[in-house]
């Protein structure tokens, strides 16, 4: 059986790109979400092996809805996406309870490998 | 007792500690060199070494002309350089209590201290300061 | 006693055997069987225990005693097995350390611990010792110390420890950790992570579980002893020392000798007012200093053998770690460059090499590194039968990046295609490094590259491999420079970067909308004037036009300059910090007549002009 991912971005070019990349790699993709709220609704309507988060998203961020998703599914597996300038968000979604991270511009190979091996564990 | 040696540059008097001079070398060929910031006049041959000489009066703010006739070659723990003044006149000698020490947030830039000099004030030219600046202007490549 | 008068010599020799060992392990990696290598080896471990015994280094000369013991074994059998070369490699690295310790006239850290993780004896290999690592813990009993290193090029690394760290505990318990996790989260850290935990995993299995984070450089489990290298900073002053042959101290001697004999010529045409017999003498004098300059230059050259040795231990270490089976050739490293030059390339070397193995070959190939005299350039080549470079994506790449427009897209050649890849942040792009073939950092190798005054040439097929090519001077205190003139001033470039110096008539010049342009050869050519690259006054119009064709931002320009004024061997001064950081300019020459001739870097001036 397939995992299966929720993919979170603002940018529909990021989780386009995001997308390819999980499908070419055999993943299904359970949905998508444009901010923290959808995220956290579709998190709990499918409760997918693995959530692809942006930290920085209008409305409710990546670490509230991380905090969030985690309240009441601590075994949530997230892996927060960032641009390379953002370290001290990156260490803060961590610190909140994020499995690894992503920073942008990523490859293919890259995502693939942080991803796999979370789900390996 | 400290050696001062005093020089010129636009319309004051400035002053090294002796022991921080190398040389005084009078006219010699400044040679320009591509990229240099505009405070950087250029450099000379000195002894076989390439020596970059600062012109004092762009970097103090005064207006420039009469540069290049006295350059003060700098001891080479300062990594060699020669600056640039108007004039260089006899080395005084003073007592330390002739000095005094001068605010942190002075206008004039690169003095530390001043030093009435028989009437006269001298100040002393802060090479540390002058140290930390020249980094961040080669390092911006000036132009 | 040691006396310190030897402490030198000590250091280079046992470095060098050093050196060996680990090339000769290397090798026999690939022949186990080699009985002269297993014999060479043993010579090796020999020599190291005999000197540090002499210089009273116990710990040295224990350590290289009981390598001595295990090779003789491996004699006997006549073959020494993988397991046995990774051992041997980590005791290498402990013999370095101890070097380290000895150089920095530090007290020696402690063998013993080393020694007892090792097998008694080689034929214990084969159940790898399950019982023994068992007994190691009962004797560390507070927990193992585990020390992680990142590669440089991580994004992240505070985040990246801090995964790690979350990841270690799940192992067991963390009982303390430099940096640690608030450390970590305050920002700022080295590439190295020390953590002692507490686990009832055997080593191998969190060893295993760390290799899957690619993004470490290094897992190793330093005992108790070997903490306190974690603690001291990184690497002692390296040896500055350079051994001359003693057939080239009697050159020293005999031209000294001469000297002296023109000396007394001189001072006798002197003293005797005969002035005809000065031309002579001075003649002598040139021919004299010219054989000195020639000879002192030879003592600074050294053999591309010591980097080649590192080069294919990378090799051996990145193929076991990605299970690749990859043949690593060597050719020409008997090579002689300039110190300053094999130093300044070792790190891009390196990186190269670990390209072609992480990117270049997939799962079995070859990686040749070929070094070769041309002239008065040496040219290193590093070559790989990986999958190659698709000039194709590296096009569409360009293209979105903005770095082409759509008619350069159509028209550039591949040979200058592939060197965008070294345009910072190219390679980074998404996607580039599954479809290129090529990794992160080319931009840096370029660029050191170019600061010894080389230039780098990249070649790829598709399914057949990629070749990067260095063409470097043989020195890098002596080069070969073009002069120009610009308004008055002469200024000079290194010939290595030079492709041609012509002069055209202004009929030949072209002009494409803006930009002046030049047919030459087979390629048409924007032009670049000097005078306003350095902002200078324009100068009168030029008939015929002096143009040096030269290669800036991978693209070969002709530049525009007053007069070509002629080639020459020059000696090169760096200028003293910080003016050496100043753009444009990469140094300067000391003429006959007095004259100071600055280098050009127009690279550098180049960047500086596109950032504004």
């Amino acid at each position: 059986m397939s995992k299966r991912v929720l993919i979170v971005d603002d940018a529909l070019f990021m989780r386009t790109m995001l997308r390819d990349i999980f499908v070419e790699a055999g993943w299904q993709i359970v949905a998508e979400a444009e901010n923290g709220e959808q995220a956290i609704t579709e998190y709990h309507t499918h409760l997918p092996d693995l959530v692809s988060m942006d930290i920085v998203m209008p409305g409710l961020g990546g670490i509230d809805a991380l905090k969030k998703i985690l309240n009441n599914d601590p075994d949530a597996r997230i892996v927060v996406c960032s641009a390379l300038g953002q370290k001290n968000l990156i260490l803060e979604a961590i610190n909140a309870g994020a499995k690894d991270f992503i920073v942008k511009p990523f490859q293919s190979a890259q995502v693939l490998e942080v991803v796999e091996r979370l789900i390996a564990k | 007792m400290k050696q001062l040696l005093p020089f010129k540059v636009g319309y004051e008097t400035y002053a090294l500690e002796l022991v921080e001079v190398q040389e005084v070398v009078e006219d010699q060929m400044i040679h320009p060199f591509p990229g240099s910031p505009n405070v950087v006049a250029g450099a000379i041959g000195f002894h076989g070494r390439i020596v970059p000489v600062l012109d004092l009066a762009r970097l103090l703010g005064f207006p420039t002309g009469k540069m290049g006739q006295r350059l003060i070659v700098l001891v080479n723990r300062r990594g060699p350089v020669a600056l640039g003044v108007d004039q260089v006149r006899a080395i005084i000698s003073v007592e330390i209590n002739q000095t005094s020490q001068i605010d942190d947030d002075a206008e004039r830039k690169y003095i530390h201290e001043v030093i009435n000099w028989g009437g006269e004030m001298v100040s002393l030219f802060d090479l540390d300061q002058l140290q930390v600046n020249l980094e961040s202007l080669c390092n911006q490549g000036g132009g | 006693m040691a006396a310190s008068k030897f402490k030198e010599m000590f250091l280079t020799e046992a470095a060098e055997h050093l050196q060996k060992m680990v090339d000769i392990l290397v090798q026999l990696d690939s022949d186990p069987e080699d009985r002269e290598g297993i014999d060479a080896l043993f010579r090796e471990a020999h020599s190291i225990k005999g000197m540090a015994a002499t210089m009273e280094h116990h710990q040295m000369a224990k350590l290289a005693h009981h390598l001595e013991d295990r090779l003789d074994d491996c004699r006997q059998l006549g073959r020494i097995s993988g397991v046995e070369i990774d051992r041997l490699l980590d005791a290498a690295d402990v013999l370095e350390l101890l070097l380290d310790d000895i150089r920095n006239e530090q007290p020696e850290r402690s063998v013993e611990s080393f020694i007892a993780t090792l097998p008694k004896t080689i034929e214990a290999e084969v159940d790898t010792g399950e019982g023994e690592k068992s007994v190691d813990l009962a004797v560390n009993g507070c927990g193992q110390l585990i020390e992680l290193r990142l590669r440089e090029t991580v994004a992240a690394p505070e985040a990246r420890f801090l995964v790690l760290l979350k990841r270690l505990a799940d192992f067991g318990t963390i009982l303390e950790s430099t940096p640690s996790a608030d450390d970590l989260m305050q920002g700022g850290c080295s590439n190295q992570l020390l953590v002692r935990l507490d686990s009832d995993m055997a080593q191998d299995e969190i060893h295993r579980e760390l290799l899957k984070y690619t993004e470490l450089q290094e897992v190793s489990f330093p005992d108790n002893a070997e903490k306190e290298k974690a603690k001291r900073p990184e690497k002692g002053t390296k040896d500055k020392t350079v051994r001359v042959s003693t057939e080239l101290l009697d050159h020293f001697i005999n031209l000294t000798g001469e000297l002296i004999t023109n000396r007394n010529q001189l001072q006798n045409i002197l003293k005797e007012r005969n002035w005809k017999e000065l031309e002579d003498g001075i003649g002598q004098l040139a021919r004299l200093v010219k054989n000195l300059h020639h000879q002192v230059l030879q003592v600074r050259m050294v053999s591309l053998e010591g980097l080649a040795g590192r080069l294919s231990r990378t090799v051996h270490d990145l193929s076991r770690r990605h299970g690749k089976e990859i043949i690593f050739q060597v050719d020409g490293a008997d090579i002689e460059l300039d110190r300053a030059i094999v130093e300044e390339l070792t790190a891009p070397l390196v990186h190269m090499v670990r390209n072609a193995v992480d990117h270049g070959i997939e799962q079995s190939g070859t990686i040749s590194v070929k070094a070769w005299r041309e002239r008065a350039q040496v040219l290193v080549q590093v070559a790989d039968d990986g999958r190659g470079m698709d000039a194709e994506k590296i096009r569409q790449q360009a293209l979105e990046k903005g770095l082409l427009n759509a008619v350069q897209a159509k028209t550039i050649r591949d040979y200058d295609l592939f060197q965008l890849i070294c345009q910072p942040g190219f390679s980074t792009a998404t996607g580039m490094g599954e479809t290129s073939g090529r990794g992160v950092g080319m931009d840096v190798v370029k660029t050191a590259v170019e600061q010894v005054g080389g230039i780098l040439l990249i070649d790829s097929i598709p399914g057949e491999g990629t070749k990067i090519t260095l063409k470097l001077p043989l020195s890098l205190a002596i080069i070969r420079v073009l002069i120009v003139e610009c308004d008055g001033t002469r200024m000079a470039m290194p010939i290595t970067r030079v492709v041609q110096s012509v002069e055209i008539a202004p009929d030949e010049v072209q002009s494409s909308g803006k930009q002046l342009m030049v047919h030459y050869q087979d390629e048409m050519l924007p032009m670049l004037s000097l005078r306003k690259i350095l902002k200078l006054p324009q100068g009168a119009p030029l008939d015929p036009i002096p143009l040096v064709i030269t290669e800036l931002m991978g693209r070969k320009v002709g530049l525009v300059v007053d007069r070509l004024v002629g080639q020459r061997e020059v000696f090169v001064q760096r200028l003293p910090a910080p003016f050496d950081q100043i753009r444009g300019c990469s140094g300067g020459t000391i003429l006959g007549d007095g004259e100071i001739v600055f280098l050009l870097d127009l690279q550098s001036l180049f960047e500086r002009r596109r950032e504004k």
